[in-house]
């Protein structure tokens, strides 16, 4: 027995020294302690910047992640850009957390529970690190500034716009969509059913089906909606895993071309189906840009410098402001991609 | 002794991640405070696996298993969530959460005791039932009335969290240590023929179980909600399985017959400390290595689970 447990000691005591053995090799965090300050992610006076976005591992965060680590790179700056593998809020509380231990100096948060991201932002602020958010805000949560990647009204109005013009104006529609709680997703479809009702009165809206950033179930959802409605003549889709899946179930059901379809969606998805014709045209900004934008943003406040309307941003030109809210930047305006333009871009470079 | 295991390889956890997240911990101090600051934090994340894994603990000794309790603890946060936040919520909402987990808790156990349908099949169904409940009750909102209650959100704090389950984890260990109940449960679960000829009544310690563990889960959703604030249909999705990696890596059969509860709180700390420790050792930073740090999550914890199972096995057989 007591020789079993003898070997194990052994073994950890290796194990302790490969531990330590590894960051000491590597250099750079081994004299990190310099500053004092106990579990600090810091080198030296590097300013850390984290960024937390909704999930990782799909295409639209991780275009985010390479605007972002472009930024960073050229700021001087380290770039943490982690979260959950699912879009859960209770999961990003934990990277906060940590984030806070570790004593970042700016965090940015695209957050999955607006409502009650509150405590972890006040908490962060507690400690003197910067909040903003980014992709979708919060704005009751104490944020210093919310960086959006679109005018909310613009992109809503533009969407509806364009299935308008495709239905001639009437009949019926539906919108397909994440979740009823992403701020960002949510407002755009307000500000496009506000913009239905005013301007265009012949359009009848049958039905809103919820998709959970899953692709195969909005396909499924789509399918059953179209089943559902056989004289459905539009639909809206609004993000970025919606609309390629609605396009497969207009695809698989045989209703290409009776059916119109946008939203917002990224351009390597939706390509094939462009080229199909499966749908005219859909909505986007560049994501890379959005992380490039918001790490600068997030530099500049840890810098203390004041960011107003038009103050020069460097690689991004003045900074744009919402009408309606002072503490929210505008990214730039939606881009609309056709079959025409759509080889223009691939966000995954 | 097997428990003393699970404290090495939390010791070594805990270094291996000291030194890959490039913290400070060159002197006791600051080892210390980056220990306690962590300690901080880990309690009240962790608070619902602690609470669930002590109640998993019990029902794995009866050689049955329960894994609706993620899906549970998640009806029990939207049942309460419909509530409005006021004052009111402490003898509205609370009570009828308790009733709801009890009562769900005890539907487990009648399906195991009295229909005599397998544990794993009996809770994989009403696992998906009560996930399926959430989404009727929720639709797809996030509700968040929780920090509207005046007291709630101390709960989900660290005092409020460590409150809760030091409470627990003592009435637990004065309830194992010298109840005539667990004995049973040990027995049943060890051989449930013998435990009936022992005139062991046997339904009835399965219902208590399963019953218990509804209330458990009851108190979890507490917790998770005075701490997150919100929940939505898809809340504290794979919660069971963290649970049951915790009671098993703590050295309790699944077969039933033989567990610890100190065990199980031990493994639980284990899975939270490397939860943690790639968060950290992610912003240390993963350009000088050919993976994604975050990557090796569930390679490690898999990794986890199998050496302290095989050690715990080992470590058992000698001192039988």
């Amino acid at each position: 027995m007591s020789k079993f447990v003898m070997r194990l000691v052994c073994g950890m005591a290796w194990l302790w020294l490969a531990g330590c053995g590894t960051p000491d090799g590597d250099g750079p965090q081994a004299v990190s302690g310099q500053d004092g300050s106990a579990g600090s992610a810091k080198v030296d006076d590097q300013v850390v910047i984290a960024v937390l976005p909704k999930l990782v591992n799909i295409k639209y965060f991780a275009a985010c992640q390479r605007g972002a680590q472009k930024a960073a790179d050229e700021l001087g700056v380290k770039l943490i850009y982690d979260g959950p593998t699912e879009p859960s809020g209770s999961e990003q509380n934990k990277f906060i957390d940590t984030w806070i231990r570790q004593e970042v100096d700016a965090i940015c948060v695209a957050p999955n529970q607006p409502k009650t991201v509150r405590r972890f932002v006040e908490k962060a602020q507690q400690r003197g690190i910067k909040v903003l958010c980014w992709d979708t805000d919060s704005p009751d949560c104490g944020r210093t500034l919310m960086v959006n990647q679109i005018d909310d009204q613009e992109l809503g109005e533009r969407l509806i716009d364009e299935i308008a013009e495709q239905m001639d104006q009437q009949g019926k529609w539906a919108i397909v969509i994440a979740s009823l709680d992403a701020a960002n997703l949510n407002t755009w479809r307000k500000f496009a059913e506000a913009r239905a009702k005013s301007a265009y009165p012949k359009l009848q809206l049958v039905d809103t089906v919820v998709t959970q950033e899953n692709v195969e179930v909005a396909r499924q959802k789509v399918e059953t909606l179209l089943n559902k409605h056989p004289d459905l003549k539009g639909l809206i889709a609004f993000d970025s895993n919606s609309v390629p899946g609605a396009a497969e179930a207009l695809k698989r059901t045989g209703r290409v071309g009776k059916v119109a379809l946008t939203g917002n969606s990224m351009p390597g998805e939706m390509r094939s189906y462009i080229k199909e014709g499966v749908l005219e045209a859909f909505y986007l900004w560049d994501p890379r840009a959005l992380g490039e934008l918001t790490v600068r943003v997030a530099h500049a406040l840890v810098k203390e410098q004041d960011i107003g309307p038009g103050t020069e941003i460097s690689g991004y030109g003045p900074a744009r402001f919402s009408r309606k809210d002072p503490t929210m930047l505008i990214l730039s305006d939606p881009l609309r991609f056709t079959r025409e333009n759509i080889d223009q871009y691939d966000f995954s470079k | 002794m097997r428990s003393l295991v699970l404290v090495i390889l939390l010791v070594i956890e805990l270094a291996v991640f000291a030194m890959a997240g490039g913290s400070d911990v060159s002197s006791p101090g600051r080892l210390a405070s980056y220990l306690g600051l962590k300690f901080l934090d880990l309690v009240p994340q962790l608070a619902p696996v602690l609470i669930l894994s002590l109640g998993m603990t019990m029902v794995l000794i009866t050689a049955g298993i329960d894994l609706s309790v993620g899906s549970l603890v998640a009806l029990i946060a939207c049942v309460m969530s419909c509530f409005e936040g006021s004052g009111l919520f402490w003898v509205t909402a609370v009570p009828l959460g308790l009733v709801v987990g009890i009562g769900l808790g005890l539907g487990n156990g009648a399906l195991v005791a009295k229909l005599d349908v397998p544990p794993i099949v009996a809770t994989l169904g009403t696992m998906i039932f009560y996930r399926g409940l959430c989404r009727v009750v929720m639709r797809e909102q996030e509700r968040a009335p929780f920090f509207e209650v005046a007291g709630y959100e101390w709960l989900g704090g660290f005092t409020g969290s460590l409150f809760v389950v030091g409470l627990l984890v003592c009435a637990g260990g004065w309830l194992w240590s010298r109840s005539r109940w667990r004995r049973e449960l040990l027995l049943l679960g060890g051989n449930v023929v013998a435990a009936r000829y022992a005139g062991v009544p046997v339904d009835r310690r399965l219902l208590e179980t399963y019953a218990m563990m509804g209330g458990l889960a009851f108190l979890a959703a507490i917790c998770f909600t005075a701490r997150n604030g919100s929940v939505n249909a898809s809340t504290a999705m794979g919660l069971e399985l963290k649970v049951i990696v915790a009671v098993v890596l703590g050295g309790t059969r699944v077969e039933g017959g033989r567990g610890s509860l100190l065990g199980s709180v031990l493994g639980a700390l284990l899975i939270a400390v490397l939860d943690d420790g790639l968060r950290e050792a992610k912003s240390w930073g993963d350009e000088h290595l050919p993976f994604e740090i975050s990557h090796l999550r569930y390679l490690l914890l898999g990794g986890l689970l199998a050496v302290g199972v095989w050690l715990n096995t080992r470590i058992g057989r000698r001192d039988l």
